[in-house]
């Protein structure tokens, strides 16, 4: 059983070949291990590209990136990647032979591995169904468990949130925390990233304006709009009423005098 | 002053090409390829917004074909004064002058037929292609068809791409051997049919919408003219044209 | 007269499997209607299903009626798709193309909707370089065009970064504003709630309420969809009906 490892990015740039402007201009960030972090950009800011780097489904043209305590390359941590389309891995006619894909190409023991990693996710009684006719949220968790089930000490989720409404969202941060890895997840949704990251980073025009506590970055409302992205709602109605700390969560709010 | 190769009418071009590919498959002399070849180089260099570097780097891909081409063909074909010779148990390989003149004169066939066709490629949008079979009476659904496709084919390779990445992150070697080659089909074909799939039923609901089926007459945004330029380019294609009759009645 | 009526609208898969069951639905002139409901509850197919679309589906049984008393258009839930021509003009152009209408007109057309939404500037591009919003906003332009009377929206919000959530808010007020009638399929209520008249709440393909937003809002959190902060804070702390704000201005 592996822990999580730690992420750093360190400058990295990176242009794709058939594209006419860098992706990534020199971005930078720090994951420490076992941290849940969101990277948050407006669409095309560079958040897939980032994710398929830390990935090592891409060389950065410069820069380089870190798992673990080990530059990329020695030996390193597996880092597990799930595609922003879950559907762009699914091949098999089970979930079980799906999860078990990851374990079975890294030598593993595929029992061991997929069952535990259905437990983690909570997905044990879609075991026999086929992915391809699952519902949205249930392809999503699917999708993570097959990369979990691999072991690797990152996991990397492409925008996990998309198409999740907010049951599928609750599963999914409780998920994510539970977990002993490294999470690294791209999104733009801002809510998500400031109830369950323990730390984010804020992508625009490919490197990182800012970097941090949720609770700090994310009341950032000028950062936020600049970025494109759409600010939390908490944070939102925080500064309409004009307080001067955000709530933690819509409970301490409900508490709150205000209206 | 120098034509515009993308703003000629799409049915000159293809009326410039079908000679060209006729007389290309006929031709059995390589001076006459050759010519052949020096006239399409003409028309190329005679426009302006088609650079020669940049038709020549369409053709990039026969970068390997045409060497291995020269190389086989040479020792397939025979004919005339032997060069070298290979025993290979009870046969007798060869490498003759006749056999090399013969792999020139294929090799050079295929790079006349390309090049024409990369020139047609390269300067010829989609929808202006779509308008101008209509216009020499190919149904409009059917050249319609035919644009269509060509659009897909950067976002059937995107998502490809996507699909290796998700496989390959969970341990699928694309590379390696013919076994591991093998095996990795699976994992990539399944998803990329369905993708696939689901593309074509969403398409076909987005043209349904958009009144594909409408019965009614239809008109098209797109004017085509024909320009000077256009009448010169029929008037050599109708000069390749007799050229490959000449050809027909009397050999190459 | 509604401009858009289903009665006893079911749909079917080829081995008997229920998708939408016995639904009502009426959309007047000039109104607003969101569809909502949780994951796989058959809005996105309802959706389909009021513009006809799904008829040509062989593997679908449709059963029950919808009258159609004018131009229904549809934006899919990938706008990509819908986009077949290269350049965003041409594309644009393609429904009038269909329809007959002449050369000119076509022209006047695209030029004066694509104002109307701030859009002129995207004309000339490359729908390959488009944004997202940007993707949406041309698959909009692209039916507007036909001047439709309702125009349904198929999940649009999903995808899409603040930015571009804007852009897509933009052309449905301006829609609104003109009495064009608008559906909206969506899960993400934050900036719809406000903006609709009346609510449809889907449950297992069947509707299982409806009514305006302010009251259908302690039933929309209860399905998971996703609602401006104030709404649920309101909810939270046990408010109902008209107490209930449904934008974040209230």
């Amino acid at each position: 059983m592996t822990d999580g490892a730690r992420v750093a990015a360190i400058d990295v740039r990176y242009a794709y070949p058939d594209g006419d402007r860098e992706a990534l201009a020199g971005a930078s960030l720090e994951v420490a291990a076992g941290e849940v972090h969101a990277i948050l950009g407006g669409n095309g800011a560079g958040k897939t590209t980032l994710l398929r780097l830390i990935a090592g489904l891409r060389d950065p043209d410069g820069g380089r990136i870190e798992i673990g305590e080990h530059a990329e390359g020695s030996g390193t941590p597996v880092v597990g990647y799930a595609p922003e389309n879950p559907k762009n891995g699914f091949f098999a006619e089970s979930v079980e032979k799906e999860v078990a894909f990851f374990p079975s190409n890294r030598g593993l023991d595929v029992d061991a591995r997929v069952a535990a990693a259905l437990d983690a996710i909570g997905i044990g009684h879609l075991r026999d169904r086929m992915p391809l006719s699952l519902s949205g949220g249930e392809q999503r968790m699917v999708s993570i468990a097959s990369v979990l089930a691999g072991d690797p000490a990152v996991l990397a989720l492409d925008e996990p949130t998309t198409h999740l409404h907010r049951h599928g969202e609750r599963e999914l941060g409780a998920v994510l925390t539970d977990l002993d890895r490294t999470v690294v997840l791209s999104t733009h949704d801002a809510d998500f990233a400031f109830e369950y990251a323990d730390s984010v980073s804020v992508l625009r025009e490919g490197s990182v304006a800012a970097a941090g506590d949720p609770r700090d970055v994310l009341a950032d409302l000028e950062l936020l709009a600049g970025a494109g992205i759409r600010a939390p709602g908490i944070v939102e109605w925080a500064d309409r009423r004009g307080l001067d700390r955000v709530p933690a969560s819509i409970d301490a709010a409900a508490d709150l005098e205000v209206d | 002053m120098r034509f515009s190769h993308r703003d000629l009418d799409p049915r000159s071009k293809l009326a410039f090409v079908v000679p060209v590919f006729l007389l290309g498959a006929v031709a059995d002399a390589i001076v006459g390829l050759l010519a052949l070849g020096g006239v399409i180089v003409a028309v190329v260099v005679a426009g302006r917004d088609l650079s020669l570097r940049q038709w020549i780097g369409a053709l990039s891909p026969f970068k390997y074909l045409i060497p291995l081409i020269l190389a086989l063909n040479s020792v397939f074909y025979g004919g005339g004064e032997v060069l070298a010779a290979l025993p290979l148990g009870a046969v007798r390989v060869t490498v003759t002058v006749g056999g090399i003149l013969t792999s020139v004169l294929i090799a050079l066939r295929l790079l006349v037929l390309a090049s024409a066709a990369a020139w047609f490629g390269l300067t010829t949008g989609a929808t202006e292609f779509e308008r101008g079979l209509t216009l020499v009476g190919v149904p409009w659904r059917l050249a319609f068809i035919g644009s269509l496709t060509l659009r897909l084919v950067p976002e059937m390779r995107t998502r490809f791409r996507n699909i290796e990445d998700a496989q390959r992150a969970r341990g699928l070697e694309v590379s390696g051997g013919p076994v591991a080659r093998a095996r990795s089909r699976l994992p990539m074909l399944v998803p990329f049919l369905a993708s696939i799939v689901q593309y074509g039923y969403e398409l076909s609901d987005a043209l349904t919408v958009r009144d594909f089926d409408r019965e009614a007459t239809r008109t098209s945004m797109i004017e085509l003219r024909y320009s000077r330029a256009d009448y010169l380019l029929f008037s050599l294609a109708a000069v390749l044209f007799v050229v490959f009759l000449a050809v027909l009645a009397w050999g190459p | 007269m509604p401009v858009l009526e289903a009665e006893s609208l079911s749909v079917r898969t080829a081995d008997g499997t229920g998708l939408l069951e016995d639904v009502d639905l009426a959309v007047h002139e000039d109104e607003t209607v969101l569809l909502c409901g949780g994951p796989g509850t058959g809005k996105s197919l309802l959706a389909k299903a009021l513009t006809g679309v799904l008829h040509r589906r062989e593997n679908l049984t449709v059963d029950g009626s919808v009258e159609r008393d004018g131009e229904v258009g549809l934006v899919f839930q990938h706008p990509e798709v819908q986009l077949v021509r290269r350049n965003v003009r041409r594309d644009v152009a393609f429904g009038l193309e269909n329809r007959g209408v002449d050369r000119e007109a076509m022209r006047t057309r695209i030029e004066r909707h694509a104002a109307r939404l701030d859009a002129t500037g995207l004309l000339d591009r490359n729908v390959d370089e488009l944004s997202r919003g940007e993707t949406t906003l041309v698959a909009i332009l692209g039916v507007l065009v036909t001047d439709p009377d309702v125009l349904v929206l198929d999940e649009p919000l999903g995808p899409l970064d603040g930015y571009n959530v804007g852009l897509v808010l933009d052309a449905i007020d301006d829609l609104r504003s003109r009495g064009t009638s608008v559906v909206v399929a969506e899960h993400d209520l934050r900036d719809l709630l406000g903006r609709g008249d009346r609510v449809v709440l889907l449950d297992d393909g069947r509707v299982s309420d409806r009514g305006d937003p302010r009251s259908l809002a302690p039933a929309l959190r209860e399905t998971g969809v996703k609602l401006p902060f104030p709404t649920e804070l309101a909810l939270e702390r046990g408010a109902r009906g008209t107490e209930v704000p449904i934008t974040t201005d209230d």
